[in-house]
């Protein structure tokens, strides 16, 4: 009996190597993993795609030396240079495992649609890999060293990682992005990665502002990329601000205060009144912590409040820099449209809100509340 | 009316009925319901899904009022009762054809899906073979095999919901805003959509008969059923109005899959491919009872049906033939699939209406002392 039943489970389990597939077979030994991609534009209109491929190189002690090799095509579209590329190679080129894709400065002018759409085609690409614009041309981002220890994909993807974490670009993928791309009411906007030099990136430059699918050549600064995060009430794991809150005192150094936003309530509320006229009243509470304040002395309710104001004050003012400077160049990274969409429907409809955008009215305040100061006072 | 009839201990519970509908109802749609519902009444989708929902209960409460009457037979019995023997005769035909064309379009689509998400190389005779088999396997089984089977792999729509549920992560309500601005038109246009998708309650027209138990138990349970599944298909529906933009909702034909495939687990990478092979059981399901009830009408037609079990293994090559014929062609099966689609709302929905106003006209119903045909 059971003997039997162990006949019939070792029949079964045997079955069991029967029902792999033949023809879909991706093995791991024939595929060339690519983890980064930068797409150029060359002076002909054509795409310039560059890859960078690790390698093991084989040395003497028998211990294997990680090496990358860069390779880049010229074709019509991203997909053909792919292939040209997968022509140079002794295996298939796979980017399924992709991490980060970088778009060069002359790439992101066009349209970036056409670019990535061979992305969202594929239903093994990886949808969460993310997207930079590099300040300058992005076969050199991509053909750059890495810092010691680490690939270039791995070091780009961390960076990102890093300025997502504090704050300074929203969490993004390429899924993220289509969805507003393909939005009415919202623009996005894409990290930024300063020019090459000496064969290493600086770091992140900012955040490239998008008109629709195209870069506007405008950015964000760091700094002002923190805050927008705070207004678009999206902040990350860490947001963190640096800000002059005297002019006279010296050393200088006692001028400054670095605050540590512990909640962000931000809110958008869009007037609109007989004469048609848009305002957009954008509220933002912050409770920070106070994490460095030279000039010591913050044990009485007086000073504190003086700070707040002073803080409120300053910040409030670079909001209204960073909405202007939206407002400029035509792009709504806070997605006011979506809410005149959703709330004020007939107005929408009216409207084209690409003209009408620039010339809205926005209110904006930005008040801050220091509730913790640290382990002093 | 307490029902008494017994064929070879083929009858289900009420309890198994419930799964029965519930797994016939989710099938292929769930992928595109969300695609399909907000090309026609865009953010107003899930309303179209909510009133397709309501239009399948009234259908159901009309096929319960048609079969009570009829408490022993199939409709494939009650036709030639209602029509005559000829004209009963062809409709039955062409209820058999449509139970054989639904099926066909089950393996095609869900060939399409699978070659286009998970496995591009392999042929599509391969993918739909399988399919036929197991199909095939199980329905030479009684239906209270397929019954247990079915209540058993319900257990997985949990994990449909909760793979659903994790989009919201992402979710942007303010895409659901305005309410009701698509208009009353685009709504209900958007319902008949739905309803394409919500369709396979009509197996009731067959297994009515094989239902233990009081018929108003009958009524609650494939109610129950439709209301779960409405639910479902509505919340699947927000999930992804919510999760894609308007302008990006137009391009992804199978959002609820798009969307899964962007997360990123620390153990997993595709969470789509997770999602399909689970949906494939819901697809599986709704091929068999489809297989199923086409071999009670060919039983029938052969005055055999007792034995429908014999005629599985034909009708397996046939559909599995007929869904070889649009080939790769996603522009053929999409055609394919609206003919089907109106053949669906005629014979699920259509017919039965008219069958149930004859019925009560002519004043036709089962003689009150059991007459076992069989």
């Amino acid at each position: 009996m059971i003997t039997k039943r162990l006949g019939q489970a070792v029949l079964l389990l045997s079955c069991l190597l029967l029902t792999t597939g033949c023809w879909d077979q991706r093995l791991f030994k024939d595929a060339q993993l690519i983890f980064s991609t930068g797409a150029d534009l060359t002076e002909s209109g054509k795409i310039n795609t560059t890859v960078s491929i690790p390698y093991v190189q084989k040395s003497e002690q028998g211990v294997g030396e990680e090496s990358v090799q860069i390779v880049s095509a010229r074709a019509d579209t991203p997909r053909e240079a792919r292939m040209k590329i997968d022509e140079k190679m002794p295996r298939r080129l796979d980017a399924s495992k992709m991490k980060v894709i970088v778009l060069g400065k002359e790439v992101a002018e066009q349209k970036i649609y056409p670019v990535l759409d061979v992305f969202y085609r594929n239903p093994n690409s990886n949808m969460s890999a993310k997207v930079a614009v590099a300040e300058d041309s992005a076969e050199d981002v991509i053909s750059m060293k890495g810092t010691e220890q680490q690939k270039i994909s791995e070091y780009l993807s961390r960076l990102l990682e890093g300025a997502e974490t504090s704050s300074i670009i929203p969490q993004q993928d390429v899924q993220l992005v289509t969805s507003i791309m393909f939005d009415p009411g919202q623009d996005f906007m894409l990290p930024l990665l300063s020019s090459v030099e000496g064969g290493s990136i600086k770091n992140i430059k900012g955040l490239a502002i998008f008109n629709g699918q195209t870069y506007t050549g405008e950015i964000l600064t760091p700094e002002e990329g923190v805050l927008f995060q705070l207004l678009d009430n999206n902040k990350g794991r860490r947001a963190r601000l640096t800000k002059k809150i005297s002019k006279d005192r010296n050393p200088k150094i006692l001028n400054y205060i670095t605050i540590d936003v512990n909640n962000v309530d931000s809110r958008i509320d869009i007037v609109i009144d007989k004469d048609r006229n848009i305002t957009v009243n954008l509220n933002t509470d912050l409770t920070v912590k106070a994490i460095e304040y030279p000039k010591d002395q913050l044990n009485t309710e007086k000073e504190i409040n003086k700070l707040n104001k002073e803080l409120s004050q300053n910040l409030t003012k670079e909001a209204e820099e960073i909405i202007q400077k939206l407002q400029d160049v035509n792009s709504d990274p806070l997605g006011i449209g979506k809410r005149m969409i959703a709330f004020h429907h007939d107005t929408w409809e009216s409207l084209d809100w690409k003209e009408a955008y620039p010339d809205i009215t926005f209110n904006t305040e930005v008040n801050v509340e220091i509730v913790q100061r640290g382990i002093i006072h | 009316m307490e029902k008494t009839m017994n064929v070879n201990g083929s009858d289900i519970t009420q309890q198994q009925l419930f799964f029965l509908v519930l797994q016939t109802q989710i099938g292929v749609g769930v992928l595109s319901l969300a695609f399909n519902v907000f090309n026609t009444a865009e953010q107003d989708g899930w309303i179209s899904t909510l009133i397709a929902g309501l239009a399948i209960q009234v259908a159901i409460i009309i096929i319960w009022m048609m079969a009570r009457r009829f408490p022993s037979s199939t409709i494939f019995d009650i036709l030639p009762q209602l029509l005559g023997k000829w004209i009963g005769n062809v409709v039955n035909l062409g209820y058999l054809i449509y139970f054989i064309m639904t099926a066909a379009l089950v393996l095609a689509i869900n060939d399409q899906i699978i070659k286009n998400w998970v496995l591009p190389e392999t042929p599509s005779w391969v993918i739909s073979l399988l399919m036929t088999i197991t199909g095939v396997y199980i329905c030479t089984g009684s239906l209270r095999i397929l019954a247990r089977f079915y209540s058993f792999v319900s257990l997985l729509l949990i994990v449909l919901f909760l793979l659903t549920t994790y989009g919201l992560k992402d979710a942007e309500f303010l895409n659901l805003l305005p309410v009701g601005e698509a208009g009353g038109i685009k709504i209900i246009t958007g319902a008949k959509e739905a309803m394409v998708s919500i369709l396979g309650f009509e197996l009731l027209l067959v297994i009515y008969p094989f239902v233990k138990g009081k018929s108003s138990g009958i009524l609650k349970k494939a109610s129950w059923a439709n209301l779960l599944v409405t639910l479902f298909y509505t919340y699947t529906v927000v999930v992804s109005l919510a999760y894609f933009s308007p302008g990006e909702l137009k391009l992804v034909p199978e959002p609820i899959i798009y969307m899964l495939k962007t997360f990123e687990f620390n153990v997993l990478d595709r969470v789509d491919l997770v999602f399909l092979s689970i949906w494939e059981v819901s697809v599986a399901t709704s091929f068999m009872i489809y297989l199923f009830i086409a071999s009670k009408g060919l039983a029938h037609f052969f005055h055999q049906s007792e034995h429908h079990n014999k005629f599985v293994p034909w009708l397996g090559g046939l559909v599995f033939i007929a869904s070889l014929i649009p080939g790769n062609n996603e522009l053929v099966i999409k055609a394919f699939s609206e003919y089907v689609s109106y053949l669906g709302l005629i014979f699920a929905v259509g017919l039965p209406a008219f069958l149930l106003i004859i019925s009560y006209l002519f004043r036709k119903k089962e003689p009150e002392v059991m007459v076992n045909d069989n």
